[in-house]
């Protein structure tokens, strides 16, 4: 019953079943399928679906049996074209032998060819070794996270002030605490400073960087104390006991290690602190030389004044993103006026632009650094290209030298398959040799990069090797040992063998496919190479551009140190101000000083204070307050920073103690505020702690006081006797070597006053140059990269034009023999060079043009598409090109016709 | 596609499949479902095998001469579809070889454990 039924059925499958079995056994497998549907359907329902089940599960394992698995042994049979069609367990065996075999044949055939194998090896372990070098430093920074937990949701805090120029400001005390009131999706927020602390007692003094901190910082961060408690609410008010937190660094140096160091009291700038905590090792915030935390004690409801000099971290609420939260500050920020009138007017928002910004921690601290990173690292990934190109090449002659042998194999019965294993046994015992070099080499090159870092790179002081990277390069290795070993095999079977036993043929088809394959490779090299070259060139301009800048003063032969006193040894600022008097007064008798000068911010390496400063004498005769730079110098500073004056005179002793003391400004400043007249006579004030009024003296040049690539903005000096520092630094002008001066300093210095510590020496030229370490680094790499590629590609071409000159030895012979002369054999092989290299050329310009957009942000006074750099590559490459070519045009002239001829 | 040079050695381990097969004709020749009902059963069930999986196996060791196709023995001409096939010399031998190979793990198995 339903047999007809099941018939039908199975006619329906029937076709998924292999055509020849169907073809011989049809009929069988029909009345197979009738058989056991009549079987099953005695069992009721459970039968029915039995045979059902049975019937699929045949159908799906035949298609697997006889299409799938066939389909797999056609393959492997193209590959072993002697071989019968199963793989047994013996032939399994056996492959794992040969295998071994080849690669002792491997390294006996490379060591037979030292020059060939060292070639090789070196070419390739100068681009893993790059790389993996440069992964190392890229993985460190940019792609393993901040040693905080969730840091990802991390941001920090802005007030960029456009309308001012370009810097960005910290944020005020009144818009912290209105931020923490208000905001949803800031789940935490905490505010800090970076000062620098004394510690005294029972140790020598010393300077260390400190952090005044919020409480908030802390939980922002969510890092937790190894000893003792962190600071709490409760320690953050005005008037709580001073508190003190130490690094762990900090804490085993100077303190031993001690576990008793809790609850004891140590001095921090003359003032006792109790120490409450250690903090883990590692944890180095807000920058590395950080040792000490304390509370900021701030005042809530302190009333807000327009002064902004916290940074700030904050931690994003679940869910928030970076663009969440900007959104919601700045529409907080718009109600500054109306809610902190006192602080901000409304007239002050339209004049500076004022707005806020939010960027995750990562991105602020690494910033342009990121975007150099990369491109460093894809230019290395270049550079290992190139590698692998050229030692493709080199695998391509030996290939065609070896093509006799080859033939010979294969007619021995040799297949595709033992080939191809040959080859890459040699590629992958090469590879190995070279990644291993390279992985020795990227040791150095870490070393170096460190040495040449930035500063302010998150974690390159832990660089090193480690296990990621030597992964990748062993991934590399292994990818390029597969791109070479099989490029030569990459033809068509060479069916007919007899033409490559034959004696003396020298040029065949495969041989002019492989040449071909070898000029384009090495086309593409010297393409790279123009790529690498031009950027490395767009770069050494932008340096000099920035070398060439005009920073408004002379950091030749300056040397610059910190001196502090010990709050408790000067009762008040006057006693402060009379000892760094002296010092100066000291230091200028002595004939080794051209100049000397005190000053509380050097330039670039410290941030003027830009606080709320009333002018007067205005032109229409008003009065205003501007927030504007203050910085705090002395006379002699300018004279021995090589300032230039160009109204009125340089501060004088007389003008710290005058009624209304002498100022500096700068000519912006002059001209933005007095504009059309003399600034000399007018006065201003800083509007904080009741200064009086201090009248213009002289007006100088403006100087680039926050780095070099920024704009100069009005600045005003004060004499420092009003900042009632403790610290000041002092710059002494002279031609002696550095280690004579600093003699010097001290010397006067201790002969005054012993306790006093001389921290941060260094010269001024040095504070500019680490302004300009980023684009340095960027640009002495990228100029490596380069010079690797140039030499690559000179190796390349050289390769190529001499395997070419010794193909078309027979040829040139004919040539000679005809009364060709040497100079015109020369020129025709050096013709072929110049094709190779204008191909490569162009090709190069176009890739050039495209990727340079890339490079625009780390350019300073030079267009990415800059005619002069590229065209200077150009010509680099094809000099270097020509000179690659000349040894084997001069080989071609020399050729003898009768040698040549000679089958 | 003659394989008389293949070895026997080159077919071993053979398939549970083709060794089950040459199990049910050991006896004696037998049709394509009472190979496949005596299969099923001796293993129970496990190599379960249908139309296709089946008379693929047949196809593929007739192609290396471990069966034939034969005529039904006396007395059982009933069902004109039903067709027969009887071991080959080279089946048997096969069948002897991959005993003795199970036989000798087998062996070794037994010595260490005991």
């Amino acid at each position: 019953m339903g047999g007809r039924a099941v018939l039908m059925v199975y006619r329906a499958v029937s076709w998924l079943y292999p055509a020849r079995v169907r073809r011989s056994h049809g009929e069988e497998m029909a009345a197979a399928v009738e058989w056991e549907w009549q079987r099953r359907g005695e069992q009721g329902v459970r039968g029915v679906v039995a045979f059902a089940v049975w019937l699929v599960v045949d159908v799906a394992r035949s298609i697997v049996t006889h299409r799938l698995m066939p389909a797999a042994q056609r393959v492997r049979r193209w590959w072993r074209p002697h071989t019968s069609e199963r793989m047994s367990y013996r032939r399994r065996r056996e492959l794992v032998q040969t295998t071994l075999r080849d690669l002792r044949h491997a390294v006996r055939a490379l060591s037979r060819k030292p020059a060939f194998t060292a070639t090789a090896a070196l070419t390739l372990a100068l681009g893993i070794g790059a790389n993996t070098a440069v992964f190392s430093v890229v993985d460190r920074v940019l792609l393993r996270p901040l040693p905080y937990p969730e840091s990802g949701s991390l941001v920090r805090v802005a007030h960029p002030v456009p309308g001012y120029g370009s810097g960005e400001w910290g944020l005020s005390q009144g818009g912290y605490f209105y931020f923490k009131r208000h905001s949803r999706l800031l789940g935490d927020l905490g505010v800090y400073t970076s000062p620098s602390v004394l510690l005294t007692g029972d140790e020598r003094a010393e300077r260390v960087g400190a952090a005044a901190i919020s409480a908030s910082v802390l939980s922002t961060l969510q890092v937790a104390p190894v000893l003792g408690r962190g600071i709490t609410a409760d320690d953050d008010v005005p008037g709580a006991p001073p508190v003190v937190l130490l690094s762990h660094d900090l804490w085993v140096r100077r303190f031993g290690g001690d576990e008793a160091i809790i609850g004891r009291t140590i001095l921090m700038s003359g003032r006792p602190r109790e120490v409450i905590g250690v903090m883990p090792p590692g944890f180095h915030f807000p920058r590395q030389s950080t040792a000490l935390w304390f509370p900021l004690r701030l005042n809530p409801n302190a009333r807000p004044v327009n002064s902004h000099y916290f940074s700030a971290v904050g931690r994003m609420a679940d869910g928030a993103d970076v663009s969440d939260v900007g959104g919601e500050l700045r529409s907080l920020v718009a109600r500054f006026p109306q809610d902190m009138p006192t602080a901000y007017s409304a007239q002050f928002f339209d004049e500076s632009g004022f707005d806020v910004v939010v960027r995750t921690v990562l991105d602020d601290a690494v910033g342009n650094a990121s975007r150099a990173l990369w491109i460093v690292l894809g230019t290395v990934g270049l550079v290992l290209l190139m590698a692998c190109a050229n030692v493709a090449n080199l695998f391509l002659v030996r290939a065609e030298g070896r093509r006799r042998e080859v033939a010979l194999r294969t007619a021995l019965g040799a297949d595709r398959m033992d080939l191809l294993r040959h080859s890459l046994a040699e590629s992958a015992a090469l590879a190995v040799l070279g990644g291993m070099l390279g992985v020795g080499l990227a040791y150095l090159g870490v070393d170096a990069l460190t040495a040449m870092a930035p500063e302010g790179l998150p974690r390159i002081h832990e660089l090193g090797i480690d296990l990621r990277a030597v992964g990748v390069a062993a991934l590399v290795t292994g990818v390029a040992a597969l791109f070479f070993g099989t490029v030569p095999l990459l033809q068509r079977g060479e069916r007919d063998l007899t033409e490559h036993l034959k004696e003396g043929t020298r040029t065949t088809t495969s041989g002019k496919q492989r040449q071909r394959i070898r000029s384009t490779l090495v086309v593409s090299q010297i393409g790279i190479a123009l790529v690498l070259l031009a950027g490395s060139g767009l770069l050494l301009r932008s340096f000099l551009s920035l070398q060439a800048i005009d920073l408004g003063f002379e950091p030749q032969n300056v040397l610059t140190a910190r001196l502090t006193v010990l709050p408790t040894k000067y009762e008040d600022a006057a006693a402060a101000n009379r000892f760094f008097q002296s010092v100066q007064a000291s230091l200028e008798s002595r004939e080794i000083v051209s100049s000397v000068g005190m000053t509380l911010q050097l330039e670039i390496a410290d941030r003027a204070y830009d606080n709320a400063t009333q002018l007067t004498d205005r032109p229409d005769g008003g009065e205003t307050m501007q927030i504007i730079d203050q910085k705090f110098a002395g006379p002699g500073y300018f004279e021995t920073m090589g300032v230039r004056l160009l109204e009125g005179r340089y501060m004088e002793r007389a003008d710290l103690e005058e009624e209304v003391p002498g100022a500096i400004v700068t000519r912006a400043l002059a001209e933005r505020y007095w504009p059309g007249e003399s600034a000399i006579g007018k006065r201003l004030r800083p509007m904080f702690r009741q200064f009086p009024w201090h009248r213009v003296v002289g007006v100088i040049d403006d100087v680039r006081t926050e780095g070099i690539q920024l704009e100069p903005k009005p600045t005003v000096y004060f004499p420092y006797t009003d900042s009632r520092s403790t610290t000041m630094a002092v710059v002494v002008r002279s031609e002696a070597p550095l280690s004579a001066i600093l003699s010097t300093v001290q010397r006067e210095v201790w002969a005054l006053d012993p306790d006093v510590p001389i921290a941060e020496v260094q010269s001024m030229e040095r504070i500019v140059a680490d302004d300009m370490a980023r684009t340095v680094f960027t640009m002495s790499l990228l100029s490596l990269a380069a010079a690797m590629a140039l030499l690559l590609g000179a190796v390349g071409i050289y390769g190529v034009v001499s395997y070419s000159v010794t193909q078309r030895a027979p040829e040139i012979g004919i040539r000679l023999a005809l009364g060709a002369r040497g100079g015109q054999v020369r020129a025709m092989v050096l013709g072929q060079t110049m094709r190779l290299a204008l191909i490569g050329i162009g090709i190069g310009l176009v890739a050039a043009l495209a990727l340079n957009r890339v490079m625009n942000a780390l350019l300073f006074g030079v267009q990415s598409t800059d005619p002069t750099t590229f065209a200077v590559a150009c010509v680099i490459l094809a000099s270097v090109a020509m000179l690659a070519g000349f040894l084997p045009a001069r080989r071609a002239a020399r050729v003898d016709p009768l040698e040549a001829l000679r089958v | 596609m003659s394989h008389h040079d293949t070895e026997i050695a080159d077919l071993l381990p053979l398939t549970p499949v083709v060794f089950h097969i040459l199990l049910a004709v050991l006896d004696g020749p037998r049709h394509g479902y009472s190979i496949m009902q005596q299969v099923n059963r001796r293993s129970d069930g496990r190599v379960g095998l249908g139309p296709g999986t089946l008379y693929g196996a047949i196809q593929r060791m007739e192609d290396a001469e471990l069966l034939h196709k034969t005529a039904p023995p006396e007395g059982e001409a009933s069902d004109p579809r039903r067709r027969y096939y009887a071991m080959t010399a080279r089946g048997r031998a096969a069948l002897l070889a991959e005993t003795g190979r199970l036989e000798s793990l087998v062996a070794t198995v037994r010595q260490k454990v005991i």
